[in-house]
């Protein structure tokens, strides 16, 4: 008895591990949008711990321009590794355009393409995994009317809206997600004219501070970046107004997190980008299985605040830097 | 009788004439009163000593420019070493360094890089536009590379404490600045460096003939861009607490429009420090008044981009007509 348990359990170890002798390990290229930012590097994050876990399915190569000012680079880098035949790419495209052709190539010489964050207009892609920004922006607008209900202020007055870019499209979808939902929960509140800030803290924080010095019965403000969000929380630290101005930002990074923590920045909605990268080349891997994918994958925005900041689950999000293997 | 009239009419004349310095603080008071009359926040302390503060940084950065302008030269590698003196000190003061030696180390390394750029122009005869652009590369990957791309957080709290100082009122940002525009007009007016960057700037030939040290003169010129622009990267560091990857960047166009809108030629020998400084505050200005009154900050874009070019379209024409 004990000897046929032992036959059928080694045969099941052989039968599993068949696959791992079998199979080289695939190539999949990881392509980012810029080598510059938090964000990017929490990607490359998620897609090197996937490779890092199935160490006998996938080995990842990361690419990345070293500003998303890059286009034309990216579109290069692109080509190169099309040239260089991986099993499969996944790429977060800067532009929705540029890298179309090299993307169809790819297609067509039987490489599967998975992309991240921004979607491309074409349809030789395999699937589309990203965070839905106009959601994502009405859950900042939520998290504004909780706080004013919260601190027990009548869903009156002014809201300040500050912008890293203008002609971003996921940046625009973040505003218009945030401004229509205000619209509809909070009519009488007035979201000021845009300010755009060109991605820099410093005028971030010039331009909040001139904002509160324009209008003193502010209540409210949503910065649509981790930038934006820096600058706009050093302004209300400056003027000893945390907790008393609902301030909501996008994305992480250590000041936003500060911020959060001390009272300053009422939430934060947080994407998952170490999800895009992990998630991209588990899906890279499932199309050169032949599977077929859904052609969108909404990988979720979350708001975090003082209260669940210290959950587990929500510290990845936060800092995806320690889920690093 | 009618020769006398004309002389006198001369004269009047040429006590109209308008330096630049004039012509920009002219501007600079019509957009104050403007913006007095249409906002109510502008003409406040707390206004004020934000616009200062707002200006500060790119100021310090433009008075190491106009320098390298006045030569003939240009720095395109101003907003990298922003960047890197700000990084740097904040990597030092993470591990262990004391503030004042992190500072003072990362303004050094700041002043060595600019060196490096002046000897890049003169003893590689690499034309500055070209040695500079590099050297924004290259510095901003040295940033990228030693933070790993991330922010450095959690700084000393003395260091932190600097940006926010106010003495006598002024904040300490802006006496920084204002101490550094002292020391740019002495050294550009008073002394034989200052005339050797002009004459540097206004023939290179020339200047050799009459004995200049060409080469030290150039190390200095760039070394003082760089110093400069290593100062801004600490104030930077300390008003936003944290060492920022992507700090200064594209710092170089608003420092070069301070500069041009101030007077300087890009064909050299021509600016004043305190051309630049009001070319820094027109500039500040306008993003704080469009800010206050909720202008179209595409419009605005446009109008600073008139701005410039008008600046100096005024000034030529105003030379023009005075020779």
């Amino acid at each position: 008895m004990k000897k046929r348990v032992a036959i059928i359990a080694l045969l099941l170890l052989g039968i599993a591990l068949m696959p791992t002798f079998a199979a080289t390990p695939k190539k999949v290229a990881v392509i980012i949008k810029a080598t510059d930012s938090d964000f990017w590097q929490y990607v490359l994050v998620g897609a090197t711990n996937y490779a890092k876990e199935h160490p006998d399915q996938v080995v990842v190569t990361t690419y990345g321009p070293p500003s998303e000012a890059d286009i034309d680079k990216q579109v290069a880098i692109l080509e190169d590794v099309v040239n260089s035949k991986p099993d499969a790419i996944v790429i977060a495209s800067t532009s929705s355009d540029a890298t179309v052709p090299a993307i169809e190539r790819a297609t067509k010489l039987g490489i599967p393409v998975i992309t991240i964050d921004n979607k491309v207009n074409t349809n030789a892609v395999k699937s589309h995994l990203a965070t839905n920004n106009i959601k994502g922006g009405a859950l900042a607008a939520d998290m504004i009317v909780e706080k004013l209900k919260a601190m027990g202020k009548p869903l009156s007055g002014k809201v300040a809206l500050i912008s890293a870019m203008a002609g971003v499209q996921v940046l625009t979808d973040r505003d218009t997600g945030f401004l229509n939902r205000m619209k509809e929960i909070a009519p009488n509140i007035k979201v000021l004219p845009t300010r755009y800030i060109d991605n820099d803290i410093m005028k971030a924080l010039a331009a909040a501070e001139d904002l509160f010095t324009a209008n003193p019965d502010l209540i409210g403000f949503f910065a649509d970046n981790n930038h934006s969000g820096d600058g706009v929380a050093r302004a209300i630290k400056e003027r000893n107004l945390g907790g008393k101005i609902a301030a909501v930002a996008f994305d992480s990074d250590p000041e936003e997190v500060q911020a959060l923590s001390d009272g300053i920045l009422y939430a934060l909605i947080l994407q998952d980008p170490y999800g895009m990268g992990y998630k991209g080349v588990e899906s890279a891997l499932q199309a050169l299985a032949g599977k077929t994918l859904p052609s969108y994958v909404d990988t979720g925005a979350t708001a975090v605040t003082k209260a669940n900041m210290n959950e587990p689950k929500i510290k990845g999000l936060l800092d995806p830097m320690t889920l690093k293997k | 009788m009618k020769a006398q009239l004309t002389e006198i009419e001369a004269k009047g004349k040429r006590k109209f004439k308008l330096r630049t310095e004039s012509t920009l603080a002219l501007l600079l008071l019509v957009l104050a009163v403007c913006l007095t009359i249409f906002t109510k926040g502008f003409l406040t302390g707390t206004n004020l000593s934000n616009l200062v503060r707002q200006t500060a940084i790119n100021g310090i950065v433009a008075l190491g420019m106009t320098m390298v302008i006045i030569a003939g030269g240009i720095d395109l590698s101003v907003g990298s070493v922003v960047g890197f003196s700000g990084i740097f000190a904040a990597l030092l003061m993470k591990n262990g360094v004391p503030v004042i030696w992190a500072v003072l180390l990362s303004i050094l390394v700041s002043f060595i890089m600019g060196g490096i750029n002046g000897f890049m122009v003169f003893d590689g005869r690499i034309p500055p536009f070209i040695a500079t652009l590099g050297s924004m590369a290259i510095i901003r990957g040295a940033i990228m590379l030693v933070s790993g791309a991330r922010m450095i957080a959690g700084l000393p709290k003395s260091f932190l404490d600097f940006a926010q100082a106010t003495v006598l009122g002024f904040p300490s940002l802006f006496l920084v600045w204002f101490f550094l525009i002292l020391f740019s007009i002495l050294l550009t007016r008073h002394t034989p460096f200052g005339r050797n960057v002009y004459t540097i700037g206004s023939s290179i030939e020339v200047a050799r003939l009459s004995g200049i040290n060409i080469r030290l003169t150039t190390y200095m010129i760039y070394g003082l861009s760089g110093l400069m622009s290593g100062i801004a990267g600490i104030l930077m560091t300390s008003r936003l607490a944290n060492g920022i990857p992507t700090g200064g960047q594209g710092y170089e166009m608003d420092a070069i429009a301070s500069c041009v809108i101030g007077g300087a030629s890009l064909s050299g020998a021509e600016g004043t420090i305190l051309g630049t400084v009001m070319g820094a505050f027109i500039i500040a200005t306008l993003r704080n008044g469009g800010n206050l009154l909720g202008i179209d900050p595409f419009i605005l874009q446009i109008v600073n981009g008139i701005i410039i070019v008008a600046a100096v379209y005024v000034d030529q024409y105003r030379k023009a007509h005075q020779k």
